[in-house]
């Protein structure tokens, strides 16, 4: 596999499968693993990082575990092909800007990814679409299981896996949803709900991850404590937290369809109109113009466009990727009216009008 | 206009709530809005871990740590000083070096020091009986305090029990 063979694709983990996926885009989990005989990403030589691919490439190839992929050593990319990575959420916005050895693997079907020589040796990543963490859990325990048979991971008895940043150690675990929440937002409810979030040791993050903005609506939630609990005890906690931030968002939605119904109508038909005809489409207002339409569909108030066709467009429209696409180099002003172009091929392509419900 | 809430400050806020459908503004300053629990911005992520670390080390450490600059791990010589300035550790040996300090950091951030998750598959069943071992010898001991002799026979019977069967693996795990 080829890193440009996923251009024109997009990940499963957005196909809009899966239990709440009219909600929850996505789950996510990682886990930081070590080896006990290289210190660490940030004291380690050149020599040893390229050691620790080698070491990864070995025993992935001994434990006969992700051969349906490619393994790509990141320093030798363009800076163009890793932001489009990153876009893809294929590798962390840190690793973007690290000039080492490292590298990704990546599956397929972008269900199992490998960041190594990130912050720590390796950083699992499974996503999956949907409300499915305790089943990405399960993949992803699998493949760490695997692994350690062939490599070493650093480990105290009392305090598990041993990470970079004390932040990580013990399960080196982050359990995490991408969870699209634009009623609560509208109702300005949200600030509670973050609020709430953090008192029960979750963490909210933005779209890209740590230190990253929200944008369309998305929010990441994910564990904040990794140590002095179990791994199904933390997929439990995520879990059930967001059940109740989809209920409170299913609420909000009700509250918003009855009060003012033509309001957030005319809302979502506007940003439906707006996609459809605009000529100039900054990617800030694709992802909030995508967020309101994406409501619509899942309020069933709009019926020709799919959610994984809006999930495929929140990401094959960042700017990384329209020039992939377009295989040149584009300014933000071409992309802005690239990315109209091909956002009105899209829809006009997949939706006729006379298959949407009218307001009344 | 002057804040709705206190009265003294200019409003800066406005808040808008729809409470079962009913709206209603507020019009706030930026003090009472953070004291009602509105944070300014989502991403308060935009700290640098590090220099968070740094703020919530205890005192304790803070001190040590300019009175202790020695304090060097052995494995990839990183000095506890410049751990502070990281925020990240070395190597795996950096968790033993700075043990001491480390375990009342991990607690604040995580609320527990102990590792209770999952165990690396080759070891796991050394580390299970361990763990096991352990929670009998403190069951062990809470019987005797409360004079429950009975109960701390039958723990220790089977603590032997098991401390036979942890020799009989370590005796298959040593190499010929």
């Amino acid at each position: 596999m080829k890193l440009d063979d996923l251009t024109h694709r997009s990940a499963v983990w957005l196909d809009g499968s899966g239990p709440e996926s009219s909600i929850v885009l996505s789950s996510r989990v990682r886990l930081a693993r070590n080896l006990s005989d290289v210190p660490f990403t940030n004291r380690s030589s050149a020599e040893e990082q390229q050691a620790v691919l080698e070491k990864f490439r070995h025993a992935s190839e001994d434990a006969g575990i992700l051969r349906r992929g490619a393994l790509l050593q990141i320093d030798h990319l363009s800076m163009l092909d890793r932001a489009f990575l990153q876009e893809r959420h294929l590798i962390s916005p840190t690793m973007m800007k690290m000039d080492l050895n490292s590298g990704l693997y990546v599956d397929e079907r972008e269900m199992v990814s490998v960041m190594v020589n990130e912050e720590d040796h390796l950083r699992l990543q499974v996503m999956q679409s949907g409300l499915r963490i305790e089943p990405t859990w399960k993949i992803i325990d699998r493949i760490d299981d695997q692994l350690s048979d062939h490599m070493g991971f650093a480990f105290s008895e009392q305090y598990g896996y041993l990470t970079a940043c004390p932040t990580n150690v013990g399960t080196g675990m982050r359990a995490s949803v991408l969870i699209h929440l634009p009623a609560l937002v509208l109702t300005k409810d949200i600030d509670q709900v973050i609020k709430g979030i953090g008192q029960v040791g979750l963490a909210v993050r933005g779209f890209y991850g740590e230190g990253t903005d929200v944008l369309g609506n998305l929010f990441q939630v994910s564990n904040q404590a990794t140590l002095g609990r179990t791994e199904e005890d933390i997929v439990d906690n995520v879990q059930r937290f967001t059940n109740q931030i989809i209920d409170f968002e299913r609420k909000a939605r009700e509250t918003l369809l009855s009060e003012a119904r033509h309001q957030i109508e005319d809302k979502i038909w506007r940003a439906y109109g707006l996609l459809q005809n605009a000529r100039v489409l900054s990617s800030q207002e694709l992802m909030s113009l995508v967020s309101a339409v994406r409501l619509g569909v899942s309020m069933g108030i709009i019926t020709s466009v799919s959610i994984a066709t809006l999930n495929a467009l929140m990401i094959l429209m960042q700017p990384a990727h329209l020039q992939k696409l377009a295989r040149c180099e584009m300014d933000a002003n071409e992309r802005d009216i690239r990315r109209a172009e091909l956002v009105r091929e899209k829809l006009k392509s997949l939706a006729p009008n006379d298959g949407t419900r009218r307001a009344s | 206009m002057l804040c709705q809430r206190c009265g003294k400050n200019e409003a800066t806020i406005q808040l808008n709530k729809i409470v079962k459908g009913k709206k209603t503004v507020l019009k706030i300053c930026m003090e009472c809005a953070q004291k009602a629990g509105y944070e300014k911005s989502l991403s308060a992520g935009n700290f640098p871990v590090s220099s968070f670390l740094g703020k919530i080390m205890p005192e304790s450490a803070k001190n040590d740590a300019s009175s202790l600059p020695q304090l060097k791990c052995s494995g990839c010589h990183l000095t506890y000083r410049e751990f502070r300035e990281s925020g990240q550790l070395g190597c795996h040996q950096c968790y033993r070096t700075f043990f001491d300090h480390l375990k009342d950091l991990l607690r604040r951030i995580h609320g527990s020091n102990e590792h209770l998750g999952k165990v690396p598959r080759s070891s796991r069943d050394k580390f299970i009986a361990r763990r096991k071992l352990n929670k009998l010898q403190q069951q062990m001991k809470m019987a005797v305090e409360s004079e429950d002799f009975e109960r701390a026979a039958a723990l220790r019977d089977k603590i032997q029990g098991l401390q036979h069967l942890e020799k009989k693996i370590s005796q298959e795990e040593t190499p010929e």
